[in-house]
């Protein structure tokens, strides 16, 4: 008799009870994975934060800027052979690892470089370029991957910290200005001179100190980020992280670099490419450690004269995985973002008519290069 | 029934809303055609599309070894064209004419050189005598360089 009178639930109530739990859920999956980018996000403009306050500290310091390319730190060492570049290239970045509480690594490097000293340039020194040779030393610390150098939300990145022999990677360009530029050699050290970018050259432009970021910390940007090549499968294909060569880069206007693009985010076929960016925080060339606020966020980056070696053309774009674009660092410890849709000015115009790195006026790249040049008068806000 | 009426249009004007709530992108037109110097098809020839009038967005193309180009502007797709407008047109090509030297460190010890294999005055917005006007819908736009 109780049966008769006993109410259950029907197939159709339990169907739709199923469904209406299915959207729930298919609504809360993908904001728990946004937080947890959100999350990774966060870490990664701290990061930034800390490589700005990084300057500040190396400023007190010093009473100056670090360079990208022979910081006269590193003069001290010198012996006068050919090693010696091993330790000129050595990148901005470097030289912060003592204000990033790294100083264990530091000691260990200038323990080598004075060693190479001592013995007349006796020992071999490691070399910033290879990840398996540690020279003369049972040690190669451009091999430990740094944490603070390494960019959450990049994949590559991540995965490079598993990896033995090979170099650190890093996901923050030091800013070089609003143009194609090379960190030795020729034109680019003339160039280098007139100091499009806050990391100069030692060698050309000598120290930099507060008094030449006229534009005021805020409103010059420090860093960028830029995606580490995935070197796994040695792919430097994908244009946000690999680099292409363009022949005569430093001729061409910043918009050239754009032809690189390919469909799907790859570079166009038939174009050599190389997947050096990001990929060794020890050193100053080929997008490894430096950027160029020419072409707006997540653009192609192109290399010229010579393809990835140290003193080449480059165009190193800023590039990041958030989508939409990337952050950057001012000098002064701020992190703002910037869209791929910042005004870039006149990207057809290969400044000062010949090369970039030798025109003396106020950045024609909009607000973009303005934020980059730390000098003429235009301190334009981005918001 | 009402309320089941009105539901069903809450829901379709959503729907309908949606789609609107993306980004925002250019309208752009494809613009195609061909790079010839003395006539025959120029390759690996940088094409400038650099606004004169009121509207249109910077563009930039390469020719392929039959010389035939395609523009795009930084956000749009490549190949996607550009906005329309009136444009100066200016195009550069160089040439290697001697590779980089290197010493054993992997240092360039002289740069490249390379040399236009166009006059330069087409490199050159003020000089260059070429303009293009871009249409909504296909633009074919052939520009015949002369070496004189």
């Amino acid at each position: 008799m109780s049966n008769s009178t006993r109410r259950g639930f029907t197939l159709v109530e339990l169907l739709v009870v199923i469904a209406i739990i299915g959207i729930l859920i298919g609504l809360l999956l993908p904001a728990v994975q946004a937080a947890r980018e959100a999350a990774r996000r966060m870490q990664c403009t701290n990061n930034m934060k800390q490589l700005a306050l990084a300057v500040q500290n190396f400023e007190s310091t010093n009473k100056r800027l670090p360079n990208q390319y022979k910081d006269e730190f590193w003069t001290r060492f010198a012996v006068g052979k050919d090693h010696d570049s091993r330790l000129y290239r050595l990148s901005v970045h470097t030289l912060l690892l003592p204000y990033i509480e790294q100083e264990p690594l530091m000691n260990t490097i200038t323990s080598y470089a004075q060693e190479w000293k001592d013995s007349n340039g006796g020992v071999d020194l490691p070399s910033p370029t290879e990840g398996d040779k540690a020279g003369d030393h049972s040690d190669h610390p451009y091999t430990k991957a740094i944490d603070a150098f390494l960019c959450p939300s990049d994949g590559a990145a991540q995965q490079s910290k598993s990896m033995v022999n090979h170099l650190g990677r890093n996901n923050y360009g030091c800013n070089m200005g609003d143009a194609c530029t090379a960190n030795d050699g020729g034109d680019a050290l003339k160039g280098q001179k007139n100091r499009r970018g806050v990391f100069v050259n030692g060698d050309a432009a000598g120290r930099t100190t507060w008094a030449h970021i006229k534009d005021g910390t805020s409103n010059t940007i420090g860093f960028a980020e830029i995606n580490v090549s995935d070197v796994i499968g040695e792919n430097g294909n994908d244009y946000k992280t690999g680099v292409a060569y363009v022949s005569g880069l430093n001729k061409l206007a910043p918009a050239a670099c754009l032809n690189t693009r390919g469909s799907n985010g790859m570079f166009a076929d038939g174009l050599t490419t190389y997947y050096q960016k990001g990929r060794r925080w020890c050193i100053s060339t080929c997008c490894s450690t430096n950027f160029m606020a020419a072409l707006p966020p997540n653009s192609p980056s192109c290399s010229g004269s010579g393809g990835q070696d140290a003193g080449t053309w480059t165009l190193c774009s800023a590039s990041s995985n958030h989508g939409g674009g990337a952050n950057v660092s001012m000098l002064d410890g701020s992190v703002r973002f910037v869209s791929e849709t910042i005004d870039c000015g006149d990207i057809n115009n290969i400044m000062g008519g010949s090369q970039d790195q030798l025109y003396k006026g106020p950045s024609l790249h909009g607000v973009w290069g303005a934020m980059a040049t730390p000098k003429g008068q235009e301190t334009v806000s981005m918001n | 029934m009402n309320k089941r009426f009105l539901f069903a249009v809450a829901l379709i004007a959503i729907v309908a809303v949606l789609p609107s709530c993306g980004k925002k992108t250019l309208k752009t037109s494809p613009v195609t055609g061909t790079i010839t110097l003395d006539g025959a098809p120029l390759a690996d020839a940088n094409i400038f599309f650099t606004p004169s009038g009121g509207t249109g967005d910077q563009a930039v193309g390469k020719s392929d070894a039959s010389g035939v180009y395609k523009i795009q502007t930084p956000q749009g797709a490549p190949g996607a064209g550009t906005t329309p407008g009136e444009y100066v047109v200016t195009i550069t090509c160089q040439k290697v004419v001697k590779e980089a030297e290197k010493n054993a460190e992997g240092e360039i010890v002289s740069d490249e050189v390379t040399e236009s294999a166009i006059p330069k005055k087409y490199g050159d917005p003020k000089q260059s005598g070429l303009t293009a006007s871009v249409v909504k819908g296909d633009n074919k736009i052939d520009f015949e360089l002369s070496s004189k």
